[in-house]
């Protein structure tokens, strides 16, 4: 045990010869893109009307109302995400079956959706004239559904990849001597690290989400974000926003280095044969799987499939005219523009992202002691603070940068690189010490470790991060952090663009326009996950 | 170009192509923008849509290249323009009646520069097919009145401009005190506010499938929904409701931003978006009237009708100067439910 221990240790530090630059680049990238506009904008509205003002927000019974309704919903949806996905993460990684890999990507497809078609698609089903008749709009209820909706998918693909890294042997044995709860008691603990990483960013999402709440609850059920969103980006009310904005950040911050202690605790299987999908044989594993199935679909699948289903259907039935409309020359951002540009976009930030991911990550699991705790948790910064303050940062600071692409694609990096790192960590954490001594003893350098070792064996987790670094770009995510060009329109652009115009014709094309982008964005899943190894 | 010199470490870590990549990038990005002699920087709200062809003519005949930036919606690019102290831009359009005052206090523009490009009248529309066979209000107390329970929506003026205007002319015409009175009506009536215009007509407009028949939204709207119908209309599904303190007129311009290159240029591009030709354009384009005399209207605008009693505050109009407090006192009231 020890001489593995001893070993373990030679191995890292191997490793972490290696990574002054790596540590010095994602630094680097992180002060620029977000640690100085974010001072930017706190010391500006220090400048006007100082810390007394700032205490008065912050001891402010209405912000701090907002406050407790943020942090509860988040919580319940964290929550949620990890009962309801668990389980269903178990199916989908248990039971082989006809179009898995068509599921797990279309699980991905509510991140890209921009926030008034994914309302459109709830309310259709929840609605006031919705089609289960339930009518939740104004609830609690719907709100959580909406959290659900975009944040479903990223614990169930977080912890099926934890799943299959976990040894099936040590599965078999546990269930040979304790029977399948006993299995259980084995697979959840293994399981925490993935829960720790899916529960983090699910956390932060709905912590700091926005547009939706306030679609679908009304003000009622408006977050800390929206008050942060009002005051900065209309009230030029700096002072306060930023009071809010410190507030956000002190609890997201608690909130992830929680959670990294917590991810932190448990050991993660070295060398595992991962567990292989049967098919579902017994009616009872039929059974279960049917209402996982029947669960994925109605929540993440059937609010889109609504979307698609409105931009076939006009006011006389079924029609093309919505689709015909968007080829049309005189649409004022070209189709083939908005096309090419969230490609451009897209594709660009996923190979940014995927470098900056690598780099946090191999920097995290690299560094030691005091300064793992920080680089771990701040590796997940971008998304624990409101994207609208760092605009405002940016304004203040790189007024000359702003509409350009350096900045756009530096936006589109600083929120889908987290996603690459949490989906690496896990994967990084459980690479074999043994492995690596292997490769160190046939001899090969650093570089060479990296490249034939360690890179191949992160392969399926830089999968699951590209999918959702894709996602991020594709998505609204990162458009509203920077100014924008009429010749940079992506397709997320266009859709508000026509929902921007009365008319049928232009609410039928925003609804053709959000199903074209459905349909590039699992084609874009497809050419990343050949293989269909999604994990 | 030099800001892409801090990635050699991408291509350290990830191959030299991507490097080359980014060259290229940067060359195609450099090459167009030396293709004319001189750039003209122009801020926009998000709505602002100009016949590209009627674009590239200027660009032409000036022999400048013209580059457009979307800053949000009116409220938001102001304060954008605020913040980055003026440096986003040499020419600003946009800028409306209720947004003058505090450009003009934040000093962005050059003094004296704002022409008006178009008039719009921010108004009530209702859904045709909801009100069929059913009494219309008559005044804007009727809506606090059980019968039209939970049958408006507005926007948050916190958050946009015609929830603004909205709420300015009912101050106009209720009083600086009453008004509160009759928003604190409208909440318990059950009012429903949205972010903006968007979330407001598409979604909860009963037109569009939500449960409002009554919206804020502009008295031209009626004759895009023939415009941008799916189908050949004979009458627009909706109409104009114009009650008494209901209406606002919201005159949009264009100024030279202090600080900006190029003042000749940018006077010329002030003078292109009074032209007969954009003028023409416009109404079809952003669905608001030409301020120039004499245009032609598309004929779809026999759909649309100008309000008469409209609030059309002057440019030192007392009631735009404190438009902050305005809204403030309207989120006590309405959200907060002081």
């Amino acid at each position: 045990m020890t001489q593995i221990k001893h070993k373990n240790l030679k191995a890292t530090s191997r490793v972490k010869s290696s990574l002054g630059l790596p540590l010095f680049i994602f630094v680097g990238f992180l002060s620029f893109a977000l640690i100085a506009p974010l001072v930017a904008l706190i010391a500006r509205g220090l400048s006007s009307g100082g810390l007394v003002k700032f205490w008065e927000t912050l001891t402010d019974s209405y912000h701090l109302d907002k406050l407790q309704w943020s942090l509860s919903s988040a919580l319940i949806t964290v929550l949620l995400c990890s009962v309801l996905g668990l389980p269903v993460a178990w199916m989908l990684a248990r039971f082989r079956f006809m179009g898995k890999t068509l599921i797990l990507r279309v699980l991905l497809l509510p991140f890209v959706v921009p926030t008034p078609v994914a309302g459109m698609g709830l309310l259709a089903l929840f609605g006031p004239k919705g089609m289960t008749g339930l009518h939740l709009q104004e609830t609690a209820t719907l709100v959580i559904i909406g959290n659900l909706f975009y944040n479903f998918a990223l614990a169930v693909r977080f912890f099926y990849g934890g799943i299959l890294r976990i040894d099936r042997r040590l599965l078999e044995a546990a269930r040979i001597l304790a029977g399948t709860k006993g299995m259980f008691k084995i697979l959840l603990p293994l399981l925490l690290p993935s829960v720790g990483a899916a529960s983090s960013l699910i956390f932060l999402y709905s912590f700091t989400s926005f547009g939706l709440p306030l679609l679908l609850g009304g003000e009622k059920f408006a977050t800390l974000e929206v008050d942060i969103y009002t005051l900065v980006s209309y009230q030029l009310e700096l002072n306060a926003a930023s009071a809010l904005v410190v507030l956000q950040l002190l609890i997201t911050l608690a909130a992830t280095l929680l959670y990294a202690r917590f991810g932190r605790q448990f050991a993660t299987l070295r060398n595992p044969l991962p567990l292989e999908a049967k098919p579902a044989r017994t009616w009872l594993e039929r059974l279960g799987l049917g209402l996982c199935l029947a669960f994925i679909l109605g929540l993440s699948l059937a609010p889109l499939l609504a979307v698609v289903l409105r931009s076939f259907w006009g006011s006389d039935g079924f029609t093309l005219r919505f689709y015909a409309g968007l080829l049309s020359s005189d649409a004022n951002t070209s189709f083939a523009l908005a096309l090419r540009n969230s490609l451009f976009f897209g594709l660009g930030t996923l190979v940014f992202s995927l470098v900056m991911g690598l780099l946090a990550a191999l920097s995290i699991f690299s560094a030691t002691g005091k300064l793992r705790h920080i680089l771990d948790a701040s590796s997940l910064l971008p998304l624990m603070v409101s994207p609208i303050s760092v605009s405002v940062g940016y304004l203040l600071l790189y007024p000359g940068l702003n509409a350009g692409l350096v900045l756009m694609f530096s936006a589109y990096t600083l929120l889908a690189y987290p996603l690459v790192t949490r989906a690496i960590l896990p994967a990084l954490r459980s690479i074999s010490p043994h492995v690596l001594e292997a490769g160190r003893m046939l001899g090969l350098n650093s570089r060479q470790m990296f490249w034939r070792i360690t890179f191949p064996l992160l392969k399926p987790a830089l999968r699951t991060g590209s999918a959702f670094a894709l996602a991020t770009a594709l998505g609204e995510f990162a458009a509203t952090l920077v100014l924008q060009r009429p010749e940079w329109g992506s397709l997320t652009l266009g859709i508000y663009e026509k929902l921007g115009r009365p008319g049928a014709q232009n609410l039928g094309e925003a609804m053709a326009l959000s199903s074209v982008l459905l349909l590039l964005t699992v084609l874009c899943f497809s050419a990343i996950d050949t293989r269909g190894e999604v994990g | 170009m030099i800001s892409y010199s801090g990635s050699p470490s991408f291509a350290d870590a990830k191959g030299v192509f991507m490097l080359k990549k980014l060259i290229c990038v940067g060359l195609f990005l450099s090459s167009v923008s030396v293709a004319a002699a001189t750039d003209l920087t122009v801020l926009v709200h998000d709505s602002f849509t100009v016949d590209k062809t009627l674009l590239a003519q200027f660009e032409r005949q000036n022999d400048v290249s013209l580059k457009l930036i979307k800053g949000g919606d009116a409220g938001q690019m102001l304060n954008k323009l605020i913040l980055s102290s003026g440096s986003l831009g040499d020419v600003v359009y946009g800028i409306d009646n209720t947004l003058l005052a505090k450009a003009t206090q934040a000093g962005v523009l050059v003094p004296n520069s704002f022409r008006g490009v178009d008039l719009g009248y921010v108004a009530l529309n209702y859904d045709k097919a909801a009100f069929k066979g059913k009494t219309l209000p008559k005044s804007l107390n009727d809506l606090t009145k059980p019968q039209f329970k939970g049958q408006l929506v507005v926007q948050n003026p916190a958050t946009s401009s015609p929830g603004l205007a909205f709420l300015l002319s009912t101050v106009k015409f209720f009083g600086p005190e009453k008004v509160w009175v009759f928003w604190a009506a409208l909440r318990d009536n059950d009012l429903k506010v949205t972010k903006g215009w968007t979330d407001a007509y598409e979604t909860e407009f009963s037109k569009n499938g939500g449960t409002h028949p009554i919206v804020v939204s502009y008295a031209s709207s009626p004759a895009a929904e023939v415009f941008y119908s799916d189908k050949k209309l004979e009458e627009s599904p909706t109409a104009n409701l114009f009650l008494p303190g209901s209406t606002f007129k919201q005159l949009e311009g264009i100024a030279l931003v202090k600080g900006g290159k190029n003042a000749a240029l940018g006077k010329k591009f002030i003078e292109f978006m009074r032209s007969s030709a954009v003028q023409t354009d416009i109404p079809t384009q952003m669905w608001v009237y030409p301020v120039i005399k004499g245009i032609t209207l598309n004929p779809v605008y026999q759909y649309a009708q100008i309000p008469k009693n409209v609030y059309a505050p002057k440019e030192n109009d007392p009631l735009l100067e404190n438009t902050d407090s305005l809204v403030q006192k309207w989120v006590d009231v309405v959200i907060k439910g002081k």
